[in-house]
């Protein structure tokens, strides 16, 4: 039998501005909103009693609520803390799947044995996630049970759905919460099915001829047979990751690309990157007010070679445009592996040398501007004058 | 390329090497149109470590080249 975890913190955005917002004031009372792009991202429950939703554009939000308290989305910040509530699982579980920010679930199987008492797991679970950010643990045997226990954990705290209670736990949960898109979550409402118990009596038959499979799974979830298991994060400890803060923030692009490269020397030199080969390069930037900037770039070729990494970082730096003067800089080598000799074919593989070429010529042009590399082509193979036989061109793939 | 006695030798890539044998001559005389044709006398030497140099003279104003 299986046991899954949810940990939540109900709109994180939300969450996370409560946290860096002044003490004192009555945060579950206030009507707050985190905008982007000037959208309506989160909204409080008591700027959605004024009828502001997530998606509004906020103009169109604050002409419903005058007073509306609005904050910037910081999704560096709610990055970093997604990433916290996925590592407070995984002191107990190495499966692991951040489901979505802020809803990160974890497979129990095996972890008897270390955490006999649940509550003791819980423990361990709640006291390395981030406090202040309430998080809420839901155990279950499925995974939509574990999603409704951490609904109706108090934050800071867990809660358990037995075996053998799901059924009528389950019952009462409004058909809202299922796993379903928006629109067939309000189709659900307009049938009149609005409790997770109203849609289990129905057959699942003509659940499906309504909704299509994803109907059936969710027919599934409010029986307390949810199929969908936990689809663990690939374990990755082949990473390094190398940080720098800057004050003040750089404004100049020239300094930007120093500071990377000096950031890409420190990262080759920490133990676990000597004598190994790297095939993902991640660079993050954040700038003065908490805006992101992140590129990935996969190399064809995995490589240790100081020059190619970084004739690939520079290129990225180049044509970066980032949204303000960057006040952390970040750089992740990723898919480390063992360094080897490259494999040659029995037979000359032409058309692989002249893919690599290709990729080298590539990088110099971004870096000169145009390609420095000539190419000899025959011209007038049968001209009596030596020189007019081949002519040098402009090599551009 | 000059004659001392009966050595010849080419002075190439700041270095004089022995003309072993001229293995061939010949001319080229093309694009008599332009304003500037062509005019050269090809000789094909054979140096003292067993290479084999182009060079040729340029008829019109008597420099020497050759073809690495």
């Amino acid at each position: 039998m299986s046991t899954v975890a949810c940990l939540l913190v109900p709109d994180l955005p939300l969450a996370v501005e409560r946290t860096l917002r002044p003490a004192g004031a009555d945060a579950g009372a206030e009507a707050l909103v985190v905008v982007a792009e000037g959208r309506v991202v989160s909204a409080s429950v008591a700027a959605q009693r004024r009828h502001v939703r997530p998606g509004q554009p906020l103009r169109e939000a604050l002409a419903r609520a005058p007073l509306l308290a609005v904050a910037e989305l910081r999704p560096a910040r709610v990055a970093r803390e997604a990433q916290a509530l996925a590592a407070a699982f995984a002191a107990v579980s190495p499966l692991v799947e951040p489901a979505a920010p802020g809803e990160v679930y974890a497979d129990l199987r095996g972890t008897e044995a270390l955490y006999p008492d649940r509550q003791a797991l819980a423990r361990v679970v709640l006291a390395a996630a981030p406090g202040a950010l309430g998080p809420q643990l839901g155990i279950a045997p499925t995974r939509f049970a574990a999603l409704v226990a951490a609904r109706r954990a108090p934050p800071g705290a867990g809660c358990e759905i037995a075996e053998e209670e799901q059924r009528a736990a389950l019952a009462e949960v409004p058909t809202g919460w299922l796993p379903l898109p928006a629109e067939s979550l309000e189709r659900l409402g307009r049938l009149g099915l609005h409790r997770c118990g109203d849609l289990a009596r129905m057959p699942r038959h003509a659940v499906e001829a309504q909704f299509g499979p994803a109907g059936g799974l969710a027919w599934l979830a409010a029986r307390g047979r949810d199929p969908r298991g936990v689809l663990p994060r690939p374990h990755e400890p082949q990473r390094v990751v190398e940080h720098v803060q800057m004050q003040p923030p750089l404004a100049s692009r020239e300094a930007v690309v120093r500071s990377t490269e000096q950031l890409l020397g420190r990262a080759l030199r920490q133990p676990h990157a000597a004598q190994r080969v790297v095939r993902v390069l991640h660079l993050r930037t954040e700038s003065d007010d908490e805006r992101t900037w992140e590129r990935t770039q996969t190399l064809k070729e995995p490589t240790a070679d100081r020059d190619r990494l970084w004739t690939a970082l520079r290129a990225q730096l180049e044509r970066a445009e980032f949204p303000g003067p960057i006040a952390r800089l970040e750089l992740e080598l990723e898919g480390l592996g063992a360094e080897r000799g490259r494999q040659a074919g029995l037979f000359r593989d032409h058309r692989r040398r002249r893919e690599q070429l290709d990729e080298m010529v590539r990088h110099l042009k971004v870096r000169y501007g145009r390609s420095p590399v000539g190419r000899v082509v025959e011209v007038e193979p049968w001209s009596r004058i030596p020189e007019r036989r081949h002519a040098l061109m402009d090599y551009d793939p | 390329m000059r004659r001392s006695g009966e050595r010849m030798t080419v002075t190439w890539r700041g270095r004089e090497h022995a003309v072993v044998e001229v293995q061939e001559v010949w001319r080229l005389a093309e694009e008599w149109w332009r304003e500037e044709p062509l005019e050269r006398t090809y000789y094909q030497l054979l140096l003292d470590g067993g290479r084999l140099l182009t060079v040729f003279r340029d008829g019109r104003n008597g420099h020497w080249f050759a073809h690495a």
